[in-house]
């Protein structure tokens, strides 16, 4: 936490937001041991000061939040990285074609032989004030998701037909991703949409993209990082001309590209592990590989790009 | 050389790669002997589009006619390699290694293929250098390599005087005025094109692909005198002042019986061509193969030429007819997988859901907790497939592919029991016109898209709003349109703004068809573009489409990418 406040110091992210944050972390109910695990230790930290200062307001105004972005925009790695800041357990629920309003809410069980609610990861959220991650949420049927508008809008309860009346914790708050990037996603309906606030998640930009990779790989060689730093882009600027898909288009891919070369693998073949061979498609793989030929050296081992 | 087109587009992006812009077509695309798009000089010459563009660009045109046009051409970039080099191996570290490559390849192919033409022993002595070797160049040749190695931090126009020097001073190059080069040959010009070995050929026109080192180079600037405007798109047949109803007939002859009466059509066009499509007419065909015998003059020849493109789709698709059977299997299973594994509700005994009242004294007796039963909620509704196929000339030289594309989609929805409905659009003196091939339940009626032949030209907007209105009537829950484009809207009837008139082109046509896609879009259907248009039309198919647009090399991939449409279409219900 103190280092996640320090990181935002540092990303210049508004002093009175940050002690508000602060504020707010006291004033809530303490967070159940059983579920103290929940808050997450990001993995990677979040860049872009504009959108922390838009999300932390809006938590803070007790909204919930809608990511809407493509690819390798950092909306899971923003929603983590709140959950932290904010010092609240968090639920991931995956949305599918097949989420329902049991999967969501609970679902009745056997418990010491009798029929009981087993409280599903939304009603956990509103017990316990935690933070649900409602992962690509425009993937579930919009007529499931009704359930959950009495949940998201100013009443703040769960309240379904047979089921007990769930008011929310005054620290739970939902924050739904959504990528509009392929062909056939759908809308969210409005009904929906309009109990978020919404950011529009911008792609990393190639300061902060080189601040990541600094930080994650504080050994890589500055002329290298900035190899990775222009593939990445590169490949970003062929996917927004339509040339290829988004299936190249993978940071994690290439964090962990970078990871096998400190293990010591040669660069062009973590390279493919990590990012071409994400391309099905030949032709496509043939045009990421020269996009990945032309800025990486062949023979580059993994020790060279460490300098060690 | 013939270079395939999946070379081509690689080459294209290699250079845009290193260009770091793509809204531009390349004016040289590299090759390696083999027509394999060379790594090295595309990235080389997309960093000198990228650093220098501008100031090299009266350069090259000046080679423009020259008899030594090839020559100039190739010694400029012999240069402009080595400043691209300098200038960007920092930027670039895989660069030098590439370089290397390249210059080893060159070598091999020198000593398979030894030449004394200078063009080939300059090449040969930087690609030796390049290895760290003796460049084994003797006198003005060396002279000259050393006048061709420039350093990387040179502005533009510095760059291309430094060049237009060196050619001159070795070569004869008479800057600007091509024209006079050939008067102006003194006695001293033609000894150093000799001492050079430089032969003087015929003024000809260079073919687009020509030598370029010991690979190939595709040039796409104007250079060859081969290329003229792109061919203007026929706006129409007939002059716009003949009578409405002979204009009438003429598209009845032309296109064939109407599929709706005339005052049903009135009424469409009452309600559709308002706005940006005021005085625009409706037109809608049955999409058969009948000739009205009486049709004469132009409207009957156009209509039998259409016939005759009928019988030729036909037999086009006949003549492959056991590779489009496989196609169609593996198109009609690809689909039945994806509905196989979505669209099936499916029943599961869990611990936890609705409790299953015959199955509770397995709890008590067996400790057996699954006593609940679930219900995988997977059973979405219905969906149907409406594909608007552009019919206008610049789909011309597929017509065969379109038709035959378009009959395994059909036949495939058909065997897999989704509702598809075909119709092409195309517009023609003032009137766009619907071909309907099949409706939803005409499941026998799949041949007819043989019938598709194109002309006119396309009013994108007015077509995706009539299908839109026909959409209201559309059977199924789920409606999904996929649309076979070029994100050219183009047509003769202007559009009325504030007093003016202003043609139904560009991004007037773009910005409408947008709107258009857009309110079907807001009536809870899915629109999609299959995209077959040129880079230069990419930006107007993301206005249109937005992100829901998915591009097609060639057209033989038109069902397959289709069958993925659908796929995902299904998935998402």
């Amino acid at each position: 936490m103190r280092e996640l406040i320090e990181f935002l110091r540092t990303e210049g992210v508004d002093e009175s937001l940050l002690k508000a944050a602060e504020d707010w972390r006291t004033k809530q109910a303490p967070v159940e041991e059983s579920v103290a695990h929940r808050i997450p230790v990001p993995c990677y930290p979040y860049y872009g000061k504009d959108v922390w200062e838009e999300a932390i307001s809006a938590l803070l105004s007790g909204e919930h939040l809608l990511l809407v972005g493509p690819k390798a925009t950092g909306k899971n790695d923003l929603a983590e990285n709140l959950s932290a800041l904010f010092g609240r357990p968090q639920w991931d629920v995956s949305f599918y074609i097949n989420t329902d309003a049991a999967s969501l809410i609970g679902t009745d069980t056997l418990s010491k032989g009798e029929v009981s609610l087993r409280h599903g990861p939304i009603a956990r959220c509103a017990l316990e004030g935690g933070f649900g991650v409602l992962d690509e949420i425009n993937m579930a049927k919009n007529e499931s998701l009704a359930v959950l508008h009495a949940t998201l809008d100013f009443r703040r309860c769960i309240d379904v037909p047979g089921y007990d009346r769930i008011p929310l914790s005054d620290a739970t708050r939902f924050i739904a991703t959504m990528n509009y990037g392929y062909a056939g996603t759908r809308d969210l309906n409005e009904a929906l949409a309009s109990r978020f606030l919404v950011i529009d998640m911008p792609p990393i930009t190639e300061e902060n993209l080189m601040k990541l990779l600094r930080r994650e790989f504080p050994e890589l060689k500055e002329a290298y990082a900035r190899q990775f730093m222009s593939l990445f882009t590169d490949i970003r600027k062929k996917c927004d001309s339509a040339e290829i898909s988004t299936k190249a288009l993978d940071l994690r891919g290439l964090l962990a590209s970078i990871r096998l070369m400190s293990q010591g693998l040669p660069a062009i073949r973590a390279l493919e592990m990590g990012i071409v061979n994400k391309c099905f498609d030949d032709f496509e793989r043939q045009l990421v590989e020269d996009v990945v030929r032309g800025r990486i050296p062949e023979n580059l081992t993994g020790r060279e790009a460490f300098g060690n | 050389m013939e270079i395939g087109e999946n070379e081509k587009r690689r080459a294209r992006n290699q250079i845009w790669t290193a260009a770091e812009e793509y809204e531009f077509e390349p004016s040289l695309k590299t090759y390696d002997a083999e027509g394999r798009a060379d790594l090295y000089w595309n990235t080389v010459a997309g960093c000198v589009r990228r650093d220098w563009d501008g100031a090299l660009e009266a350069l090259f045109v000046s080679f423009e006619l020259s008899v030594d046009c090839q020559l100039y051409e190739q010694l400029t970039w012999l240069g402009l390699e080595s400043a691209a080099f300098r200038r960007e191996k920092d930027r670039r570290p895989a660069l030098p290694a590439l370089r290397r490559g390249y210059a080893r390849r060159t070598l091999e192919e020198f000593a398979r293929f030894p030449s004394d033409r200078p063009i080939h022993l300059l090449t040969a002595g930087r690609c030796r250098e390049i290895l760290g070797q003796d460049p084994e160049l003797k006198g003005r040749d060396r002279e000259v390599l050393n006048a061709l190695d420039l350093p990387g931090d040179l502005d533009g126009d510095v760059l291309a005087e430094r060049l237009r020097e060196t050619l001159t001073a070795y070569f004869g190059y008479v800057p600007q005025d091509p024209a006079r080069s050939k008067a102006a040959d003194g006695p001293d010009t033609g000894k150093k094109r000799r001492i050079f070995g430089s032969q003087r050929g015929n003024r000809v026109h260079l073919p687009a692909v020509r030598g370029f080192g010991y690979g190939f180079g595709e040039h796409s600037r104007d250079l060859t005198g081969g290329s003229g405007p792109a061919p203007q798109r026929r706006l129409g047949d007939m002059s716009v002042t003949q009578s409405a109803e002979a204009l009438r007939v003429y598209i009845a002859s032309y296109f064939g019986t109407p599929l709706y009466a005339k005052e049903q059509v009135k009424k469409l066009e009452r309600d559709l061509c308002v706005g940006d499509h005021k005085n625009c007419k409706l037109y809608y065909a049955q999409g058969g193969d009948d000739l009205d015998k009486s049709a004469r003059g132009y409207a009957g020849a156009q209509r039998r030429a259409a016939l005759k493109q009928m019988v030729k789709n036909k037999a086009a698709y006949d003549a492959n007819l056991t590779r489009n059977h496989a196609s169609i299997a593996r198109l009609t299973a690809r689909i039945r997988n994806a509905m196989l594994a979505h669209l099936q509700p499916t029943v599961v005994r869990t611990s936890a859901g609705i409790l299953d009242a015959a199955r509770v004294w397995r709890a008590a007796e067996l400790d057996d907790d699954k006593v609940f039963n679930r219900t995988l909620r997977s059973d979405p509704g219905d969906l149907c497939v409406d594909i608007l196929l552009d019919s206008s000339t610049s789909q011309t030289l597929r017509q065969e592919t379109v038709s035959a594309q378009g009959y395994m989609i059909a036949e495939s929805l058909t065997r897999c029991g989704i509702p598809v409905r075909v119709t092409a659009f195309c517009s023609l003196s003032g009137y766009t016109v619907m071909t309907r091939f099949r409706d939803y339940q005409e499941t026998d009626r799949n041949e007819n898209i043989f019938h598709y032949f194109t002309t006119g030209c396309n009013r994108d907007g007015l077509a995706v709003r009539a299908l839109g209105r026909e959409l209201e009537d559309a059977p199924c829950e789920h409606r999904l349109v996929i649309i076979l484009s070029d994100a050219k809207p183009n047509d003769v009837i202007k559009v009325s703004r504030s007093g003016s008139y202003l043609d139904y082109v560009d991004r007037i046509g773009v910005l409408d068809t947008a709107r258009e896609v857009r309110g079907v879009t807001r009536t809870g259907a899915a629109v999609i573009c299959v995209f077959t248009g040129e880079d230069e039309d990419l930006p107007a198919a993301r206005v249109i489409y937005g992100r829901n647009f998915t591009r097609i090399r060639k057209l033989d991939q038109f069902a397959d990418t289709v069958g993925s449409l659908i796929q995902n279409q299904i998935r998402n219900l």
